[in-house]
Formats: C-alpha cells, sequence, structure tokens
C-alpha cells in the first residue's frame, strides 16, 4: 500500500499535477552558446509546461541573463508574455554595463507589463555596485520582486541590499549550491528574502531541510529551464519527504503571493 | 492547459476527480531499478546524510524504486579493497540490492592481477564495477589499464566511469579498443550533449546514467532520439542527490512506454544478465 500523497504519487508516475498550482520562478528562453537547446521557443517550452501541469513560468532571455544582449532577451520573453497570457511571466534583465540604459530599459519593458527584475552576476558587477541602484531604487518603489543569480559568494552583497531595499523581495536562485547555512541565515535574517532551489546537483534533503529551517513560505520551485531540466527539478520538491501542503507553498502558491499573479 | 492560473472551484473540482480516480484500480507503478546508489560515509557530507543498508532501503520503499545496484563510499573516498570488503559485508546477498565493487589496475603492486581481481569480484556477488582513474592517479591508456578492461570486457562486467574521470577523447578511444566493456558514465554534466551524442551515436557500449548533474531540458529524448533508449540508465544518485529528482526526469519524459520501461529497468537488467559470472 502506496504512503506517498497525491501530488507524491502522481509525480511517481508522471501523471499531470492539474490541480495544483505551479509556478516555475525561474526560467529561461532562448539559445545560448554553452550548449544546444530543443527548448529555445515559447512554444517548445509550453510543450514540457503542459504534459507536467506548470500553469506559469516566470522568464528571462538567455542572451539578456547570462549574455550581453539584454535588449534582445527581455524583447523574447515580453514577447512570449504578451503571446500567452498567463502562462509567461517575464523578468527585465537589467544589464550594468550599460549603466545610462538600466532605468531607460526598465521603462520600455514596463510599458510591456513586466514588473520584475533579474539581475546575473555574469555581468560582472557586484549587487551593491552603483549601477545597479537605479533599477533597485524602481524595484522598490513599484515592489517588484528581483531574482539574483548567486553561487553563495553574493550573500553579503545581498544582505547589504535587501536592507537598504526592504519593499523588494529578493529570490535567490541556486540556493544552497555553495554555503548552504548561509542560505538559511540570510533567509531567517531578512522577511523580504525568498530561497529559489534549482540547481543540477540536486542535494539530497535540502527542500526538507530548507523548510524545516526557515519555514515552506520562503521556499520557491524554479528549474532554470532551459539550462536544467524542468521534469527533473519538479521531482525534488513533488517527491520530498515534507507534507502536500509545504509542497503546494513551494510549487505555486508563494510564488502567486510575490508575484502577484 | 488554461492560460489562467486555477481558482480554489478549479481546485477543489479536480481533486475531486483524482480523488475518484484515485479509488479506481491502482496503476500498476513503472518498475525502476537504481543503477547508482551508494552507503557508508562520505567525506563533507552534510550531517544526517543517510550511510546505511536500512535507510537506503526505507528511501527505495518511499518512493517505490525496486532494485539498486549499490557501492560503498568507503571504496573510492578511503580504499578500494576495504570499501569492497565493507560493502559485502552489510548488504551481503539481499534480494534488492547488486553490489558494485571499486576496481582499480594492478599495476602499482598493490592490487591482485586484474583478470583475478575480476574473477574475485564475481565471485562475491558483486556485478558490476566503479572506476576512478584521476581520483586513484591512474591512467586509462593501453599501457596502463589494459588488463584491467580486457577482464572487465571478458565478463561484461558494468562498469561506471564518472565523467569527470576521464575527457571525451579518452573515451573514444577506450570504448573503440574495447567495444563489449559496458561502459556506464556517471555524474554526466548538463553542458556536454556536443561530445556525449556523437558518442553514443558511435559507441553502441556506452551507457548514461541519469542521476545529477545529467539535468538537461528534453535530454532523455534528445539521447532516444539520436542514439536509441538502450543507452539510458534510471539512476538517481542517492544519497549524494534526492532521488526524486531521476523519478520525475523518466516519467515526466516525452517517451514511448517501451523507451521508458527500458531506461527504468529493462537495460540495467539486460546488462547484468549479460555479466559471464
Amino acid at each position: 500500500m502506496s504512503t506517498m500523497d497525491s501530488i507524491a504519487a502522481r509525480a511517481r508516475n508522471g501523471e499531470r499535477l492539474d490541480d495544483v498550482p505551479i509556478i516555475d520562478a525561474h526560467g529561461h528562453l532562448g539559445r545560448w552558446y554553452q550548449f544546444p537547446t530543443h527548448l529555445a521557443s515559447a512554444e517548445a517550452v509550453l510543450r514540457t509546461m503542459d504534459r507536467v501541469g506548470i500553469n506559469t513560468l516566470c522568464v528571462s532571455g538567455h542572451v539578456s541573463a547570462a549574455g550581453v544582449d539584454f535588449v534582445r532577451g527581455n524583447d523574447e520573453c515580453m514577447n512570449a508574455m504578451q503571446q500567452y497570457p498567463g502562462r509567461f511571466f517575464a523578468y527585465i534583465t537589467v544589464y550594468p554595463n550599460h549603466p545610462d540604459g538600466v532605468l531607460q530599459e526598465i521603462q520600455r519593458c514596463e510599458a510591456g507589463g513586466l514588473r520584475a527584475l533579474k539581475i546575473h552576476s555574469y555581468h560582472g558587477k557586484p549587487y551593491n555596485a552603483p549601477e545597479y541602484q537605479p533599477a533597485y531604487e524602481r524595484a522598490n518603489e513599484m515592489g517588484y520582486p528581483v531574482l539574483a543569480h548567486t553561487w553563495g559568494k553574493e550573500l553579503a552583497e545581498i544582505r547589504e541590499m535587501a536592507q537598504q531595499y526592504p519593499r523588494i523581495n529578493w529570490l535567490l536562485a541556486h540556493s544552497g549550491v555553495n554555503q548552504w547555512d548561509d542560505y538559511v541565515k540570510i533567509a531567517k535574517d531578512f522577511d523580504n528574502v525568498y530561497l529559489e532551489i534549482c540547481t543540477s546537483l540536486t542535494g539530497y534533503r535540502w527542500v526538507e531541510r530548507f523548510i524545516k529551517e526557515v519555514g515552506a513560505h520562503k521556499v520557491l520551485f524554479g528549474s532554470d529551464v532551459a539550462f536544467l531540466s524542468v521534469t527533473q527539478q519538479l521531482g525534488r520538491v513533488a517527491l520530498a519527504n515534507i507534507t502536500e501542503e509545504e509542497k503546494r507553498q513551494v510549487l505555486g502558491l508563494n510564488a502567486k503571493r510575490i508575484f502577484n499573479l | 492547459m488554461s492560460g489562467q492560473f486555477p481558482g480554489q472551484d478549479d481546485c477543489d473540482r479536480l481533486s475531486a476527480v483524482n480523488l475518484i480516480l484515485n479509488r479506481m484500480e491502482p496503476l500498476m507503478a513503472l518498475r525502476l531499478y537504481d543503477c547508482n546508489a551508494a552507503i557508508g560515509r562520505r567525506l563533507n557530507a552534510p550531517a544526517a546524510t543517510p550511510t546505511s543498508v536500512a535507510e537506503l532501503l526505507t528511501e527505495m520503499d518511499r518512493l517505490e524504486i525496486d532494485s539498486a545496484m549499490v557501492s560503498h563510499f568507503s571504496g573510492c573516498e578511503s580504499e578500494p579493497l576495504l570499501g569492497n570488503e565493507m560493502l559485502d559485508n552489510e548488504v551481503g546477498d539481499h534480494p534488492r540490492l547488486k553490489r558494485a565493487w571499486t576496481a582499480l589496475p594492478d599495476t602499482g603492486g598493490d592490487m591482485p592481477p586484474a583478470a583475478e581481481f575480476v574473477d574475485q569480484l564475481l565471485q562475491s556477488g558483486a556485478r558490476s564495477a566503479w572506476i576512478f582513474p584521476k581520483r586513484m592517479n591512474w591512467s586509462l591508456e593501453e599501457w596502463c589499464a589494459g588488463s584491467l578492461l580486457r577482464a572487465l570486457q571478458e565478463r561484461r562486467v558494468p562498469t561506471l566511469l564518472p565523467f569527470d574521470q576521464t575527457d571525451c577523447n579518452e573515451l573514444h578511444a577506450v570504448l573503440s579498443a574495447y567495444p563489449r566493456v559496458p561502459l556506464i558514465l556517471t555524474a554526466m554534466p548538463y553542458r556536454s550533449n556536443r561530445v556525449l551524442l556523437p558518442l553514443l551515436e558511435i559507441h553502441a557500449n556506452l551507457h548514461v546514467d541519469i542521476s545529477p548533474p545529467f539535468a538537461v531540458s528534453e535530454g532523455l529524448e534528445e539521447i532516444c532520439w539520436r542514439a536509441g533508449a538502450s543507452h539510458l540508465l534510471f539512476g538517481t544518485g542517492y544519497p549524494t542527490n534526492e532521488p526524486g529528482a531521476s523519478i520525475t526526469q523518466l516519467m515526466y519524459a516525452d517517451l514511448s512506454e517501451e523507451e521508458r520501461s527500458l531506461i527504468a529497468h529493462g537495460n540495467i537488467e539486460r546488462l547484468l544478465e549479460e555479466v559471464i559470472a
């Protein structure tokens, strides 16, 4: 007799999770130079989302988030959001090496309906650099969430910014990948800091431990699709040894609240 | 699927449907055979990381994983012969577990001759071997690994090799020289498809364990399309990784049921049947 809850039982057998609100807080559209992907287009990702039962994917462009073509990447995501309402929620990638254009690009994307920011340390600037400040000021004013790529070392910068900009909800991408305890500490210290969980190495019981330490309300499902496999990342939550209510919070309800969807 | 976020009414209705469905005849869960599980203490593992056979079996029960090929961390992080002995003692001939020894060549004078060692492995009841050339400071070149690779090939021993212990050119050379060693790549990085896919197309004896970090988007589908489902093995990387990740990666993949079944258990069972004990 199976002891699995209804989410786990269906995930174990690859059945669609239709009644579970699922928002993937971390995804990308487009191609990138480091590897081939067949999920570059909105239509291709939608097929996978529908196979699993994912309602909404929050996206930034590969070429903007991890590359230099921020206008192109932002446009790809804005177009997907406009073409498939409710299925994509687009981040505005902030490119700090073009400081004169930061606010201008945010305003351009706001006109297209975007209301969240993505920042990435690949762009070479610490997250407390002056070039980012106009973007944070705008996000703080408007209550936009900011998804920040992190690999552990950026947490001190985020800590400073989370204090300075309390109306921003800071989502820490790849939480736990390094300095696991530091992620727990910052999420405990700041009400406006959340742990987004995608990592290719799917650390054993990370999700359970995060929930035990900081509470299910502070943990968000993200996949990093198409960098990573959304079907793989989903199992870290759907089959985790946590309650069904905690799974629902992590898989979608927290993001619904944070993104006001 | 609707573009709208489901409201509570939708969720209640769908829950009711699921309740009805769940009361119908339960579907038979696809049998899962994990090719990559481990026991023992590990260097730098987080506190409370499971170490025992009992904990492994509990997790397999929780996730409905039927069988596993299991190695011992002491074999790769402490001393291979000690690790193999501990593995034999702790796992024994458990009906759901098949032991995977750690192997290395006899070039250092601290191991039995390769053919004798592989014979010992099989006599013990183990049915597969892990190799760590870089970590244990030996080479996969013929002059160093030839006797071991010949012995593994003669007895068709499934041989697990973490990708960071080799490189694609060396791998191509080994697979070309020893086409009947059932080689299983583990710990495949998710950015490796530009070298992995051609290797799989060339070498029928190359297999990939889907354990993390093999997190390629639609990666199983791509390998099935390019090289065939016979190359893929379900693995979890327990207890380094969360086993649920590999389960959903396989179960939600856009595959035929025949392909899924081969990956879930059929391929590893075939490889184990082909071992010349």
